[in-house]
């Protein structure tokens, strides 16, 4: 024989009635549980998504780099003279001699173009690791080279896909004069004058 | 308290055994998630710490860590404001490790 169950019909006895509390206490308890674990798992996929992030953006800045000091290498190694009314651009050492390469070509038209007072063109570097990177992922890097009326080059590169380093651009101040020499480069904090 | 010693009203088995069959998965799940949580830091910890030495050697290129050739080639493509374009091919050396990588020229343009 069952018993029937007591139901409290008064509101006052509803609320003070224990009968069933322990579903009630579990479901609470699986409610935090629930999302204590939900932080929890979000807090170390964010971590381990930021890692990601910056290896990513690391990889991106060594291989930005590495292209701007090569390009920079290339420059500091040129320099210009004054032959009659325009600049001859010429490598200074044997390895530079080796170099006859579109950024000497390029130095040669835009100082002239300096001198007789205009703008020069910019000049887009591509450069890729085609050999012995052993499958790994290195960037491209997209170098580009301008010239103000100073003389002096700008350095800007960019990795193409993924995520890109914000590099700062690169400023080679140059000696005018007679001759034309670009000094190391440095990181270009306003606009060129 | 007579009342109180009396009253016979409670909770049924099965209602006891549902909410600790609850309160078990619940904990089981808050369980997974830690250790999956501990795990996910434990790599990305693990990864700094690989990725760290490898950083110090390609920031001087002082060197290479793991087992790629330390050399290889970079190939330079020029484009003119007219569009043509021209490449050279650079020898290079590798700094860093296998995970991050810089590199510096060694040889001359072919």
């Amino acid at each position: 024989m069952t018993t029937p169950r007591r139901t409290s019909h008064r509101p006052k006895a509803k609320l003070s009635s224990q009968r069933g509390a322990s579903i009630i206490i579990a479901l609470l308890l699986t409610l935090v549980c629930v999302v204590v674990a939900a932080l929890v798992t979000l807090a170390a996929s964010v971590n381990a998504e930021r890692g990601r992030q910056d290896y990513a953006e690391q990889e991106s800045y060594y291989a930005q780099r590495s292209a701007a000091e090569m390009v920079a290498q290339h420059v500091s190694n040129l320099a210009a003279t004054k032959q009659g009314d325009a600049y001859v651009v010429y490598a200074r050492t044997a390895q530079g001699e080796a170099n006859n390469t579109a950024v000497l070509q390029w130095a040669q038209q835009s100082v002239n173009t300096v001198k007789g007072g205009s703008t020069p063109s910019t000049l887009m570097l591509t450069m890729s690791v085609t050999e012995g990177n052993d499958g790994k992922d290195i960037p491209d890097v997209t170098v580009t080279l301008s010239m103000d009326r100073n003389y002096g080059i700008t350095i800007t590169t960019a990795t193409t896909g993924g995520a890109s380093y914000a590099m700062p651009k690169l400023l080679m101040r140059c000696s005018a004069g007679d001759s034309l020499e670009w000094a190391t480069p440095t990181v270009q904090t306003g606009a060129s004058s | 308290m007579r009342r109180l010693v009396k009253d016979t009203s409670g909770e049924t088995i099965v209602e006891t055994l549902a909410a600790m069959i609850i309160c078990a998965l619940s904990i089981a799940l808050l369980v997974t998630a830690v250790v999956t949580s501990a795990r996910l830091n434990g790599q990305a910890a693990q990864s700094r710490s690989d990725v760290s030495s490898q950083e110090e050697k390609a920031e001087g290129n002082g060197g290479f860590d793991g087992s790629t050739v330390p050399t290889g080639e970079v190939t330079v493509t020029a484009t003119n404001a007219d569009g043509s374009t021209s490449s050279h091919v650079y020898t290079v050396a590798f700094s860093g490790g296998d995970d991050l990588v810089s590199y510096h020229v060694t040889g001359v343009p072919e």
